[in-house]
């Protein structure tokens, strides 16, 4: 749906601009300046020309054309003001069946006024080398064919080309007079009074070794994460496009002559942003390691150095990543969301991207994607992309694009709606996992999975059970003992018989009840296992004997201490003999203890 | 309840053990990173790159595709079969780990499974390791054990991450083998020793190694028999373990009817037949009296036992039995090789081991092992004998060929492992205080750190089993325990720098140290193989010598007429021979074989010492096996015997194809001031043919130090000489091969270890 | 050669009376087991190996079968109580059926 209506604003657009194709036949053109800049592997031309309006209405626009011959090699067209930093807006149109493009003024011209407007196009695979093959040794040529005059659908009065070459030595050029060579510049010019559609070709023959370089394919992932950053991924094939390579490749000559191998690409350098971290440069066959980072104040260069020098017709691939803070980019307004960055970013100077593909990846879950674009590429459709704990997708929009230069590094805009809840989304799985672990873990202990009871073991395990439950009964019978014994010594001091009795019932009713649920155990223990029975009955024993003790002790203190029948020099004595023969018992009972342990 | 859990002594066992194995495997782990940490995360060394390749291959077209993979890219113009001579089971395991992985959306590259699978595996080698040993000893001795062999250099050598081999999953499948099949002998479960069959499998299906477990179980029951140990156990976990191991074995296509057709796996068969009859005859024996009992086995015995052998004497002679392979007599006679198979002897790994070696990879547990062994014998049951007769063996292997040390570390951490917890057990008894002071003490070295909690789960059984108190001092007791904690931390230092500094270099990233001390990376064999990949033709046959092979196919993708398979010796010797001959006979055989493209490594301008001229000699070898009446070993040497490629080296060694390929344009090269043009860093020498051109050949790129050459074959139109007709340049290629080996294929590897030597020659 | 009778024939008594009723039915089985695998060797030798997995599978899941009910049979015995301390029959019984499982999986993989 969303596609449709774009496609009827866009038959829209041209249905506007469609009346603009008229060529006004009053618009004169007074003063053509042109500069053509051929010192790189880009043809940049410059016009700066000069309009006068003959008519008697005001003119809006003009039309622009290129020779139909390289009208396809045209990578990127702009209009402005001159000496203005005022851009006018450029469309594409046809006249006469023929590509052209027509030019806003900023405000319509008036008749009789004068505006001069600077038009700026850059052609790409223009330059062909000449020789097309060199030797390692060898200069690399090239040839520039184009027009002294400027082909367009307007009378001129007067133009002037000037070439840039870059480079002191020519081997030939075209002589129409006047022309003048200095330097690295070549004049053509003044012409006067030319037709529309007038051409003159010319041909300069030079030196150029500049980079022939040329992106054949760039594909460029933009991931989004709203846990804090961007990640950029380019993948690049370079081509090195100029004479190609005849004969042999010396190492020896490379490295010991610097005139050797003059238009090979040894390193260039990539502009990324200047937030860009983790920058990694490697290749399908691993990280390369000849790169170097220069950290300017708005920007980090790279320079980036190719496995191999590339010569002409070689080529190589490689993929430069990075991350970049989400803040740099990304604007937020509660769920809704905008984000603003370049659609293709700077590789090497003078660049050429024959074909680019843009992926942008979005977080999972965000909806409502609207997206817009500096200028027209074609959208493919749209797909999902999973990657760690997705569950549902994530959306990714596919741009591709031909044909680019430097002057298409500009920011797309792309809306979408996220919200924020879908963060959490990963977490919970990762909790959620981790807990159905713990608990499978947990069932599994707690299950008993064997086939049929094993008899000896589980004789084992019961056995040590009663056992424990024997001396934690034993344990409590000794500080049943204790406690006796302190009342027994409180009673040495206050003599209070009343309050002792009540104890020694509440003792001796408590003894007798463990002592039931011990006989009981040891019940039990008889049948389970003989020799354990053995030792704890003779624990058993040992108790009594204790019991014993205490309760001779008990009717020494109650029947002879209280009523003062006995001297003190006795008393002590029998107190001494209680005392050696309770510890000779309980150390006795401890080491059981110990053994049934 | 928290005092339930506190005083619970088993739960506390149960977490410490745990912990430490944890702690083990994160060890092991990070020891094996040094590579990574400082190069990237790449596959290292030769032969991984073929098991990546296949890999890669095997994830993108699917399984079924892998197994019948015919590569046309390899052995040109032969070709090989690769789903039929690979043990899949390093392919599969990455593969299904990757498969896994991305089933749940991890998109983790099949590289990066493949670079770290061994050192994950050593984590489940170390595992495997204490419980094998928990089985032969106790828990104590297990964990020793585990500690031991997550870090030693003779298992680490095999396993650091990005050498992806086969080597690197077949320890831990040797060892939980072992593990399963004692535990199998000690419950006569048949669930145990199917499952030893299960991991036998695994291991067949990994390794060529697996023949030394084929051979061992069945040594371990004959012996267990001849000490008249037989019970029905034993008669169960191995005819099980046997018959089912063998079915499976036969699923893996490169293992094939060996099992039941070559010597090496007869001794099983044997045994097995022999299990049966015991098995019989005590059945009998048990219907019957007890005085024809002892006669009849005893009877019963020796026939079966000749019997067995001359059955397989006799299917060995006539032929329906395959003879043993070279690689096995090798084994037996350590000269075998040197005089009959050129290249099987020209690996490094298949030379004999040394006593440095020796303490090189194991340090202290070499001198340990033995008390290890000598408590096992003191105290014999069916599994120990077991562990006696394995380390016996991997002791003789480990000592004729260097590659099996790798079978030897394993036990030897095992019986190591036994020997340090009798000394602790001895030892450290009662006295909680001197735990405690050793504890503060050691506190700070974390590699200790094992071993002083392996120490508190032993101070446990100790209270428990408070027998029998030495009457030893304790000052005595504490220079015993100090000095075995200080050996431990010296074996732990070792093995930090072995790793550190002898296995963690992936041989085709070289690292240099520049005079200012900054590190430089020497990327030449990349640079190379990436320029083949992207500037020549995408069906150019390059040649090179075969120790190349595996890489130019994994990194260039490009076809190649020999690798480091090495199954067809006849076509590694044309290649030997073309390298060579002269120019012009060379360019005759490269026609011959469609060759496009040479790639030689030349090590001169660096100082790489493993480069094709040191490999040259044998090139000559392999050549002069097949073709003696064209090359001729002594012609490549001086009048005196010398091996040497300056002035007075011999003439035909001055002019032959390798020689003019390595030095073509560098006799006008001056490395530095000092030194004459045309001077050899790797042989200190100033070569003696300078200034030659060539007529057949041309450049097409040399890397940046020199160290990979590649030289383009011209068509015969592009230079200045009369056609010869298509008849006389033709050369005929064998196309019958008797391939040399059958069971075990080769690992490739450069003679000398390039590392070692070439940081000195850089320095100097 | 009379010894030889007496004692076969007071084995066989000996057998008869002493063998459980369970063992006596899995050797029978085994009986079965060992005729198959006869049959094959001897069709094998006649017509000749040419599937030669097929008749290595055939012959080999005889031979396992075997095996794994010898092994079987040994676990339930009473006698050999001592020798298999922690398998009770079932137990023995159950690993028979894995081991059965794996073998049959192989086997079916491997008979082509």
């Amino acid at each position: 749906m969303k596609l449709v209506l774009e496609n009827y604003l866009l038959i829209f657009c041209i249905a506007i601009t469609a009346c603009d194709c008229n060529v006004s036949p009053y618009l004169k053109i007074v003063n053509v300046d042109r500069l053509i800049d051929i010192s790189s592997q880009i043809v940049k031309v410059t016009n700066k020309i000069t309009f006068q309006n003959a008519g008697s209405d005001s003119v809006s626009h003009f039309v622009f054309t290129v020779d139909p011959k390289v009208i396809d090699n045209v990578a990127v067209i702009k209009g402005r003001i001159s000496d203005l930093d005022v851009s006018l807006s450029v469309s594409e149109i046809s006249v006469e069946n023929r590509k052209a493009w027509s030019i806003k003024f900023e405000n319509p011209l008036e008749s009789g006024k004068f505006s001069t407007v600077d038009v700026y196009y850059a052609f790409i695979d223009y330059l062909k080398p000449y020789p097309t093959k060199i030797t390692q040794n060898e200069k690399q040529f090239v040839k520039f064919i184009g027009n002294s005059y400027l082909y367009i659908p307007y009378h001129v009065s007067k133009v002037t080309t000037s070439v840039a070459l870059g480079t002191k030595n020519v081997e030939s050029y075209t002589r129409v007079e006047p022309v003048s060579y200095s330097d690295s510049h070549i004049l053509y010019g003044p012409y006067k009074d030319l037709k529309p559609y007038s051409f003159h070709e010319i041909e300069i023959h030079y030196e150029n070794n500049a980079p022939f370089l040329i992106a054949s394919q760039l594909l460029r992932k933009i991931e989004i994460s709203h846990w804090g950053n961007i990640a950029v991924e380019e993948e690049i094939t370079l081509e090195h496009t100029g004479a190609k390579l005849k004969g042999p490749f010396s190492r020896y000559d490379y490295q010991r002559e610097p005139e050797s191998g003059l238009s090979s690409v040894k390193s260039f350098k990539t502009v990324l942003p200047a937030m860009a971290t983790d920058i990694y440069y490697r290749d399908e066959i691993g990280n390369i390691s000849t790169s170097h980072l220069y950290n300017l104040e708005n920007s980090i260069e790279v320079e980036l150095r190719p496995r191999f020098p590339l010569f002409g017709g070689w080529n190589t691939q490689y993929i430069l990543g990075y991350n970049v803070p989400l803040y740099t980019y990304l604007f937020t307004k509660g769920n809704n969301y905008l984000l603003k960055m370049p659609l293709i970013d700077h590789i090497f100077d003078n660049m050429v991207i024959k074909e680019a593909v843009i992926k942008i990846i979005l977080p999972e879950g965000s909806h409502s994607i609207d997206l817009n674009l500096p200028y027209n590429a074609e959208r493919l459709p749209d797909s999902l992309h999973y990657t760690y704990l997705d569950t549902i997708g994530r959306p990714v929009i596919t741009l591709k694009k031909t044909n680019l230069v430097e002057d298409h590094i500009d920011n797309f805009e792309l809306r979408y709606v996220f919200p924020k809840i879908f963060m959490l989304l990963e977490p919970l799985l990762i909790i959620g996992f981790l807990y159905i672990l713990f608990l499978t873990i947990i069932v599994y202990v707690r299950l008993d999975f064997s086939l049929s009871k094993d008899e000896d073991t589980e004789q084992k395990l019961r056995v040590c059970g009663l056992c424990s439950r024997v001396i934690n009964f034993e344990h409590k019978k000794l500080k049943l003992y204790q406690s006796f014994e302190d009342k027994l010594s409180a009673l040495k001091y206050n003599k209070d018989l009343n309050s002792f009795s009540v104890n020694v019932k509440s003792f001796n009713s408590e003894y007798k009840s463990i002592s039931a649920q011990l006989s009981e155990l040891i019940a039990k223990l008889k049948t389970e296992s003989p020799d354990i029975y053995e030792k704890v009955s003779e624990l058993l024993k040992l108790d009594k004997q204790l019991k014993e003790i205490y309760s001779q002790q008990q009717t020494v203190y109650v029947e002879k201490l209280i009523p003062g029948k006995i001297n003190k020099a006795s008393f002590l004595e029998l107190e001494n003999g209680f005392s050696k023969k309770k510890e000779d018992n309980l150390s006795r009972i401890n080491k059981l203890l110990k053994s049934i342990e | 309840m928290w005092e339930n859990i506190i005083d619970n002594p088993t739960g506390w066992k149960k977490l410490i053990i745990f912990v430490i194995l944890l702690l083990a495997w994160i060890a092991g782990f990070s020891s094996r990173l040094f590579a990574v940490i400082r190069f990237e995360s790449i596959i290292h060394e030769f032969d991984p790159w073929f098991n990546y390749r296949a890999t890669a291959y095997m994830v993108e077209h699917g399984f079924y595709k892998f197994l019948n993979w015919f590569d046309e890219r390899a052995w040109y113009p032969l070709g090989r079969i690769v789903g039929g001579t690979v043990y899949p089971g390093l392919m599969i395991t990455s593969g299904s780990i990757h498969y896994i992985l991305h089933s749940l959306n991890i998109p983790i590259h099949i590289r990066d499974i493949c670079v770290f699978l061994a050192p994950v595996f050593s984590g489940f080698t170390s595992i495997a390791t204490y419980f094998l040993t928990k089985e032969l000893w106790s828990e104590g001795a297990g964990l020793f054990a585990a500690c031991f062999i997550a870090i030693v250099p003779g298992y680490i050598s095999r396993s650091v991450a990005g050498s992806y081999d086969n080597e690197g999953i077949a320890i831990f499948a040797l060892q939980f083998t072992y593990y399963l099949w004692v535990k199998s002998v000690s419950t006569g479960s048949v669930l145990w020793s199917t499952l030893t069959a299960l991991s036998y499998f695994y291991m067949v299906s990994a390794w060529g190694g697996y023949v030394f477990i084929t051979n061992l179980i069945p040594l371990h029951v004959f012996v267990l028999l001849l000490m008249g140990r037989y019970s029905h156990r034993l008669f169960v976990s191995y005819t099980v373990f046997y018959i089912l191991g063998l079915v499976m074995s036969m699923q893996i296509p490169f293992v094939g009817f060996q099992p039941i057709r070559t010597s090496e796996h007869m001794a099983a068969l044997g045994v097995f037949a022999l299990m049966i009859i015991v098995a019989a005859l005590k059945y009998i024996s048990s219907k019957i009296t007890k005085a024809e009992f002892t006669f009849l086995f005893k009877l019963g015995m020796v026939v079966a036992a000749t019997t067995v052998f001359l059955i397989v004497v006799i299917l060995t002679y006539s032929g329906v039995v395959a003879p043993w392979s070279g690689r096995f007599y090798s084994l037996w006679d350590t000269t075998y090789a040197k005089i009959h198979i050129p290249i099987i002897a020209s690996v490094s790994e298949h030379q004999p081991t040394t006593w440095f070696s020796f303490f090189f990879d194991l340090h202290m547990l070499v001198s340990m092992f033995p008390v290890g062994l000598w408590y096992c014998l003191k105290d014999l049951t069916d599994t120990r004998v077991f562990v006696v007769l394995y380390v016996i063996s991997a002791v003789y292997f480990a000592g004729v060929m260097v590659r099996l040390m790798l079978t030897l570390t394993p036990v030897v951490c095992v019986l190591s492992g036994i020997a340090f917890s009798l000394i602790f057990d001895c030892h450290m008894k009662e006295e909680d205080t001197i735990c405690k002071e050793i504890d503060a003490e050691i506190e700070k070295k974390k590699t200790v750190e094992k071993v002083k909690s392996s120490r508190k789960s032993r101070s446990s059984d100790i209270q428990r089993n408070d027998a029998n108190i030495d009457s030893l001092g304790v000052n005595f007791k504490c220079i015993v325990i100090v000095s075995a904690v200080l050996i431990l931390m010296l074996f732990a230092a070792h093995c930090t720098w072995v790793t550190s500094n002898a296995y963690s270099s992936p041989s085709i990233v070289l690292a240099s140290h520049s005079s200012d001390g900054s590190r430089q990376i020497l990327d030449d064999f990349r640079e190379a193989y990436f320029w083949l990949s992207r500037n020549t033709d995408s069906n150019a046959r390059i040649m090179s010598w075969w120790d190349y092979g595996y890489q130019i196919a994994g990194m260039a993708n490009r076809t190649t007429l020999v690798d480091n398979n090495t199954w067809n010796n006849s076509h590694i010797a044309l290649v030997g021979k073309a390298m060579a001959s002269t120019e012009s006979e060379a360019y005759n055989i490269m026609t011959s074989l469609d060759v496009d493209y040479v790639l030689i490594i030349f090590g001169g301008v660096i100082g790489y010492s493993g480069d094709d001229i040191n490999k040259f000699l044998w090139m000559v070898r392999i050549a002069e096996g097949e073709h003696p009446k064209d090359i001729r070993e002594g012609d490549y040497f001086t009048e005196r015997g010398e091996f040497r490629v300056d002035s007075e080296g011999s003439p035909v060694l001055l002019n032959c194809l390798m020689y003019k390929l390595s030095y073509y344009n560098f006799g006008e090269l001056k490395l530095d001031f000092r030194s004459p043009p045309g001077y050899d860093r790797t042989r200190n020498a100033v070569i003696g043919n300078k200034n030659f051109q060539l007529t057949y050949l041309e450049e097409a790129y040399t890397t940046e130090h020199w160290l990979v050459r590649i030289y383009r074959v011209k068509k015969p139109e592009e230079f200045n000489r009369p056609r010869v007709p298509v008849s006389n340049r033709k050369i005929s290629i064998p196309h019958t091969f008797v391939s040399k080996k059958t069971a075990n294929k080769k690992k490739g590897l450069i003679r000398d270890k390039p590392v070692k030597r070439k940081v000195q020659t850089m320095n100097s | 050669m009379p010894q030889l009778l007496s004692v076969l024939s007071k084995f066989k008594d000996e057998y008869l009376n002493t063998t459980p009723k369970k063992l006596k039915i899995i050797d029978a089985y085994l009986l079965y087991i060992l005729l198959t695998g006869i049959i094959q060797f001897i069709y094998c030798c006649l017509v000749g190996t040419f599937p030669f997995n097929s008749f290595l599978s055939g012959f080999i899941s005889c031979v396992s079968s075997f095996i794994l009910a010898v092994c079987l049979r040994l676990q339930i015995n009473t006698q050999n109580k001592d020798d298999f301390k922690g398998i009770s029959p079932e137990r023995a019984f159950a690993d028979f059926i894995f081991a059965h499982v794996i073998l049959h999986l192989v086997i079916m993989n491997f008979i082509g």
